[in-house]
């Protein structure tokens, strides 16, 4: 890790007051993500991806959330800085494309009056309402700025910006809501973009050519970018390196090429043996189980009770982080204690002898 | 040979706009589809949002009444039944549904709502209890699941009681409406591994909808491509995959994020599509697919497609039709052009 990251996350933990006892989801994340550099985090739903980087962008409301850790963005303690700091903060050097298009637009403005609005004042210092109105209502300065918003429009290939940019959220389709989400973070030219699951919500061939629209976009600006993803599949085609989220817990890191070929954690393993293929190679029986509850987590890893590796140290001590080479770790105890090591293809031969072994139960 | 078991001829649904006032046209989420699935095999009927493949397998249940068209069951016509008739398609045909959560009431136990099939087809109150645990067994789940209520079973395991819920009643045939699509893929790999040992061992018949064409590749032998209402492409599955054909199957294919070289060599290179689904209610002239398609020409809004035969596949379009080497031959003069070189 070079001192030079952009955005540093080291020990950030986000626990819930809740009714049903203190919740401990996310532990223990160091992540860091240099500049022009894109990451993504991987994990099923539930494994806390969302929560970590409300985390870091300060979205979550203390309490009922309990954040721990040091979060360091371009040198700056997001932790320590003020609301009104942050606030310049975000939109301007911190943008965000959430993953329900729809949800994140307001409804009663038009598009071009919200990314206007970002445009014209997007991390400006919060200079009073009486300096609010004077430049809401100075003609050049709000002209200079829709000019912008259709310019960006036009870069992330919105049909027909001229019409689009006088449209209210509801007469715009799925992707073109997605777009103009995409165009609102980029027009302030943030340098550190967060994605939480761009255009899932959509339909495959939309969702692709978000994706490609982001690549290139991304690409031209050498833009840095945290994304969230559940899908392998697309953390491969964006991204330079990959985290591994389970249970709120970091579990793998490795660049992008080396989780797919030599994947260390046996999770990593079996979500990759679980994706059905184009090819037509058999997949794996999926993962038993489902992700811990957070108010009873399970003892040692939280993994084990899903893992095809488990045994009595994986129940009793947390696991160990082992590190390999310069960018990748792994957190699981068969690296350390010179067990079977997992590999790819012990897991899924493991995971589908474990479907048999079901079966033959059942039969029984 | 023996009749297929669902046997569907050019079905048309034709969804009429509400109020008296509006003069808007019908929406047509289903316009002229035809299929047959024999006994045990499993058609996947592939499609984006709007396509209509859901509507197709409402239909065929008679949730909608049909707008035209042929439905065969087993060579008796279901086509908008008679009472007697929807007695028996409700007990041999039934249908599980995408949000396995929105299927189950929250208020009854698991037990309590694997009864209401039970009770309603007349099985002895005395035998109930005993299939109930036969019926948890077979999708995997343990009698401990009985005292549950929905809220306590995670996404996979309502999944599996929904799954177990249609099969009380001993079906046929199973329409499976995007069953794993809103589950993680550790999950969903289980399901689909469930529904495959269920077929095996009693020998169901299945019309599998899904939007995800990777998720068929090993599962359905025969696949059909839905866009706007239509069938495009339709055909062997192995096939399908090897030679896509269709300008909408190779965009559905190559639009797919996969996770492994192997893979990548199964995505064709294709153009993207432009824009979005059209609205049902006003669909393209010609060719359904030609104002977001890559090869369109002229004569593609012009004129319907006629359907041509290629090695068992069905595919309608007429850019394919213009030339049998496909669009390989088309890609390779695009790729070549000077403007791409550099």
């Amino acid at each position: 890790m070079s001192d030079d990251a952009l955005l540093d996350v080291s020990g950030l933990s986000v626990g819930f007051e809740g009714f049903d006892g203190y919740a401990d989801v996310v532990g223990d994340v160091d992540l860091h993500v240099e500049r022009g550099e894109v990451v993504t985090i991987v994990g099923e739903t539930g494994c806390g991806k969302s929560v970590t980087t409300k985390a870091i962008t300060g979205l979550l409301d203390e309490p009922p959330a309990h954040v721990e850790g040091d979060v360091e963005f371009d040198g700056m303690d997001l932790r320590e800085l003020s609301e009104a700091e942050r606030e310049d903060l975000n939109g301007d050097r911190l943008g965000m494309v959430s993953q329900n298009p729809l949800s994140s637009l307001n409804p009663v403005f038009t598009v071009g009056e919200q990314l206007t609005d970002t445009a014209q004042f997007g991390g400006s210092d919060d200079a009073g309402l009486l300096s609010y109105l004077r430049r809401r209502h100075s003609g050049s300065e709000r002209a200079a700025a829709r000019e912008r918003v259709l310019e960006m429009l036009r870069e992330v290939q919105m049909p027909d910006p001229e019409a689009v940019i006088d449209s209210y959220p509801s007469e715009l389709s799925g992707g073109m809501r997605q777009r103009a989400l995409i165009a609102q973070a980029l027009l302030n030219e943030p340098d550190l973009l967060i994605a939480d699951e761009p255009g899932s919500a959509l339909d495959v061939t939309v969702h692709d050519r978000i994706l490609s629209l982001l690549t290139d976009v991304i690409a031209e600006r050498d833009m840095s970018v945290l994304m969230i993803t559940h899908n392998l599949g697309v953390a491969r085609q964006i991204s330079d390196r990959i985290y591994i989220m389970y249970g709120g817990r970091i579990v793998e890191s490795a660049p992008t090429e080396e989780i797919f070929t030599e994947a260390r954690h046996p999770y990593t393993q079996g979500l990759i043996a679980s994706i059905p293929r184009l090819s037509g190679e058999p997949m794996a029986g999926g993962i038993d189980g489902s992700v811990p509850e957070y108010t009873d987590p399970p003892s040692g890893c939280r993994f084990h009770p899903r893992c095809p590796y488990a045994d009595d140290d994986c129940r009793s001590a947390a696991p160990p982080r082992t590190d390999f080479g310069e960018e990748a770790h792994a957190v699981c105890v068969r690296h350390v204690d010179g067990g079977p090591t997992p590999t790819i293809a012990e897991t899924k031969r493991r995971l589908m002898a474990d479907d048999e072994r079901a079966e033959s139960e059942v039969e029984r | 040979m023996s009749a297929p078991v669902l046997e569907v001829k050019n079905l048309k649904k034709h969804f009429a706009s509400d109020g008296w006032l509006t003069d808007e046209p019908p929406a047509k989420a289903v316009d002229g589809v035809s299929f047959s699935i024999d006994e045990g095999e499993t058609l996947a009927l592939i499609g984006e949002s709007g396509s209509g493949k859901s509507t197709v397998a409402k239909t065929i249940i008679d949730i909608h009444e049909t707008t035209d068209g042929l439905i065969r069951y087993q060579g008796e016509d279901i086509t908008n039944p008679i009472r007697r008739q929807v007695e028996t398609i409700r007990s041999e045909i039934q249908l599980v549904f995408q949000d396995p959560t929105s299927c189950l009431n929250p208020r009854r136990t698991i037990r309590k709502t694997l009864l209401v099939p039970l009770k309603a087809t007349g099985v002895p109150r005395e035998e109930r209890e005993a299939r109930v645990s036969e019926m948890l067994e077979r999708v995997g789940l343990t009698d401990e699941y009985l005292r549950k209520y929905p809220h306590e079973l995670s996404g996979g395991q309502k999944q599996r009681v929904n799954i177990a819920r249609a099969l009380a009643v001993e079906p046929q045939l199973l329409l499976l409406d995007e069953p794993t699509s809103a589950l993680d893929v550790s999950v969903q790999a289980k399901i689909v591994d469930l529904l495959a040992d269920l077929q095996e061992e009693l020998g169901l018949t299945y019309l599998f909808i899904t939007h995800d064409l990777s998720l068929v590749r090993n599962f359905a032998d025969e696949t059909a491509v839905m866009y706007l209402g239509e069938i495009q492409e339709q055909g062997p599955t192995e096939e399908l995959f090897e030679s896509p054909r269709h300008p909408y199957t190779r965009a559905l294919l190559s639009s797919i994020p996969v996770t492994s070289a192997a893979d990548e060599a199964y995505r064709p290179e294709s153009e993207p599509l432009r824009g979005e689904v059209p609205s049902p209610r006003d669909v393209p002239s010609g060719c359904r697919l030609h104002p977001r398609c890559p090869h369109a020409t002229e004569d593609c809004s012009m004129r319907q497609p006629d359907t041509r035969h290629v090695n068992d596949v069905a595919v309608n379009c007429i850019a394919y039709d213009d030339d049998t080497d496909g669009f390989d031959a088309l890609l390779d003069a695009a790729n070549t052009t000077p403007g791409d070189a550099s």
